[in-house]
């Protein structure tokens, strides 16, 4: 198969109303799918495979985020047909995958594999994309297909210095990480006056046109850093005041929706002009939007990975270790990262990606200075009390429940 | 065959089979497996138990979400009253002029069915937008604030759940002001009665079980309903359904999620017996529908 698509192409110029389209459709989507995986659940009937099967397979089932694969101009989705990765990976090892876009909310997804894998039943997934936290809960509860490294030869070579030995799993065996998020604020340098503080989404000229994410870690978090507290150490009292700030600020009509991909679209439309918003989001409406700049607060933003795992008794490991080993080539990430906008955890990336097209290599959204880097935060693990706390006064808050 | 021809009486109960098995697997089920796990206490990781004991679930899910409880029941029934007055006029002119335009009329009500439930919705994102073909003249125009927004609001939820249940109400009114014998209104004619007086004594009368199968059509719907108050609404117009939706899937919360579907049912039930009751249960069996 040739080559269809310049990823310049898709990543800078042109394709102003496609991508404009894309992400107009992403509440649609986003919901459409959350109604399909409403219904979601595991279980092909083919027998398992052995795990020393080292022949590539003809398919690859593997749930993924929205927005987090490249795609051809002027598609909505990536399939293994409209992707130059998922292309070449075919041409390579004649697999294809079945992508799909299936992640909407970490939770919400574990539930849809949670009882196949206590039943040790296949999931019906080679490959899914949790943040680590999650990750860490799969892993800990014996559900996560240990890496075989052998025949990983990219992974283990190129995988960034600051993703080895990471707590959720210190040798590197379950996890692989797929992309690294930032939280910060989303604004409309035009529309409202440019600011660089959390406060700065309290301010009353902006009533009725901020949003927040429906992610705890996420609203909270950055709410936490606002408020001088520190997220990688999450307690019940510097979360309570920063419940007490979002209520506040609900409560007063400073908050118009509390979504979870769909403040994409409000940001588009105008009808919100800052938003809490993750980096890459931002990167993409940017193409159309140059008003809209990403900040990381002076008081800190949040930072989030997500990771490529293989849930047990996935039917085709190894295939699923030959795609995780390829994305791990420079070359393949920066076509992958010319797209998404997010931190990519392989290195060498810079260089690929400076040949796609030089500025990639220098936007601070994919590659943040160590200045920023500093700055950044990953929210903490507390105790299973502590969390089921949090989750249920944060609940309350998008449950609109006053305290 | 043989069983049949000798006895008679199993004729019903066989026509009826495909019937109550579907009622059996796909209502009596899973309603039994629900109610049951709304007396379930614990969690999702450390495993749920079993025992009559927590039917606390039930008060303390009312008392937290009562809120939510009541904005369910308020914009349910103004949406339908809503749905009410904008359908028994458009029904009753389709019933009476529309002439041979009739069904393209009908066909017209249902079209916007042959979209997805959810990007009529997000349709209406477009059309209330803050700078949208409605309200972008109007604020260029001075009439409105600039800062005014319709999306967003509960204006916008209750408009929304108006229209997409609307053809519920339409459908029904129609069918029983179609079916009106047109010699009644004739011989109110004959004896006098004036327009008003026909319709307030003929028209209206026999219309009720079509208002009666569409008001319950619009508001069961309408107050289960999350799209609406999930898509056009703010933090503040949360309805039951979203609440339930976000216990059950993200919360994983299935206790409290399925004492909170109960307790919806329960309520829809009684308000369902009720008004049976204040329009009379016969015109319930005899409904347009």
């Amino acid at each position: 198969m040739t080559e269809q698509t310049n990823p310049k192409v898709n990543a800078t110029n042109g394709g102003a109303i496609d991508r404009r389209t894309v992400l107009k459709l992403g509440a649609v989507a986003g919901t459409a799918a959350f109604l399909a995986a409403c219904g979601t659940s595991g279980g092909s009937t083919e027998p398992s495979a052995s795990g020393g099967d080292t022949t590539p397979s003809a398919t690859l089932n593997w749930a993924n985020w929205t927005y987090y694969l490249d795609v051809d101009d002027g598609v909505d989705t990536a399939t293994a047909e409209t992707s130059e990765s998922l292309r070449r990976f075919k041409k390579e090892y004649g697999t294809t995958v079945n992508y799909r876009e299936d992640l909407l909310d970490n939770d919400e997804f574990f539930g849809t594999i949670k009882a196949p894998l206590e039943a040790g039943q296949d999931t019906g997934w080679d490959l899914v994309t949790p943040t680590t936290w999650m990750a860490k809960k799969i892993i800990d509860l014996g559900w996560a297909e240990k890496l075989d490294k052998s025949h990983m030869p990219n992974f283990v070579a190129n995988l960034a210095d600051e993703f080895r030995g990471r707590a959720a799993d210190p040798s590197n065996d379950y996890l692989a990480p797929w992309q690294s998020i930032m939280t910060g604020l989303g604004v409309n340098t035009k529309k409202t006056k440019r600011f660089t503080k959390v406060s700065g989404l309290w301010d009353p000229a902006l009533k009725g046109k901020i949003s927040l994410l429906t992610e705890l870690r996420d609203t909270t978090g950055l709410v936490m850093l606002g408020n001088g507290a520190d997220p990688s150490n999450p307690t019940r009292a510097t979360f309570d005041a920063a419940i007490a700030t979002l209520q506040t600020a609900i409560d007063s009509g400073q908050v118009r929706k509390i979504t979870g991909n769909g403040y994409t679209e409000l940001l588009i439309n105008d009808a919100a002009l800052a938003a809490i918003a993750w980096s890459g989001d931002v990167g993409i409406i940017q193409a159309d939007k140059p008003e809209l700049e990403f900040i990381v607060p002076d008081e800190g933003g949040m930072y989030a990975t997500d990771n490529l795992l293989i849930p047990k008794g996935a039917q085709h490991k190894y295939t699923a270790e030959l795609w995780v080993d390829f994305y791990y080539r420079p070359e393949i990430a920066a076509i992958v990262e010319a797209y998404v906008n997010y931190i990519c955890p392989v290195k060498g990336v810079s260089e690929a990606i400076a040949k796609i097209d030089p500025a990639l290599a220098t936007n601070p959204l994919i590659f943040p200075s160590e200045e920023t880097k500093k700055r950044l935060r990953v929210w903490g693990s507390v105790s299973a009390e502590d969390q089921a706390y949090f989750d249920d006064r944060f609940s309350a808050i998008v449950e609109g429940v006053s305290a | 065959m043989g069983l049949i021809r000798r006895n008679p009486a199993f004729t019903p109960l066989l026509l009826l089979a495909p019937g109550l098995l579907w009622l059996a697997a796909f209502y009596v089920a899973p309603n039994v497996q629900m109610f049951a796990s709304s007396f379930w206490n614990g969690t999702l990781e450390g495993g749920f138990s079993f025992s009559l004991a927590n039917w606390t679930n039930y008060p303390d899910a009312l008392i937290k979400y009562q809120e939510q409880y009541l904005r369910s029941i308020e914009y349910g029934f103004v949406a339908t009253l809503l749905c009410f007055a904008i359908a028994f006029p458009l029904a009753y002119f389709i019933a009476f002029k529309g002439g041979r335009a009739r069904n393209v009329l009908l066909f017209l009500v249902v079209a916007p069915f042959f979209t997805s439930y959810l990007l009529r919705t997000i349709g209406w994102r477009t059309i209330l937008g803050d700078d949208s073909i409605i309200l972008g003249p109007l604020k260029a125009l001075g009439v409105v604030a600039p800062e005014a927004r319709i999306l967003d609001t509960p204006f916008a939820v209750i408009a929304g759940i108006a229209y997409n249940f609307i053809p519920f109400m339409i459908l029904p009114i129609y069918v029983s002001l179609e079916k009106i014998d047109r010699r009644l209104l004739e011989a109110a004619q004959d004896l006098y009665a004036s327009g008003w007086g026909s319709f307030r004594r003929i028209t209206l009368p026999l219309a009720i079980p079509g208002v009666f199968a569409g008001s319950l059509l619009t508001f069961i719907p309408a107050i289960g309903d999350f799209i609406n108050a999930e898509l056009l609404g703010n933090p503040g117009t949360t309805m039951i359904g979203n609440v339930i939706q976000r216990q059950f899937l993200v919360v994983r919360d299935y206790p409290t999620a399925a004492a909170l579907s109960f307790m919806l049912m329960i309520l829809i039930l009684a308000g369902v017996a009720l008004y049976a009751r204040l329009l009379g249960t016969e015109e319930l069996t005899s409904t347009a529908i």
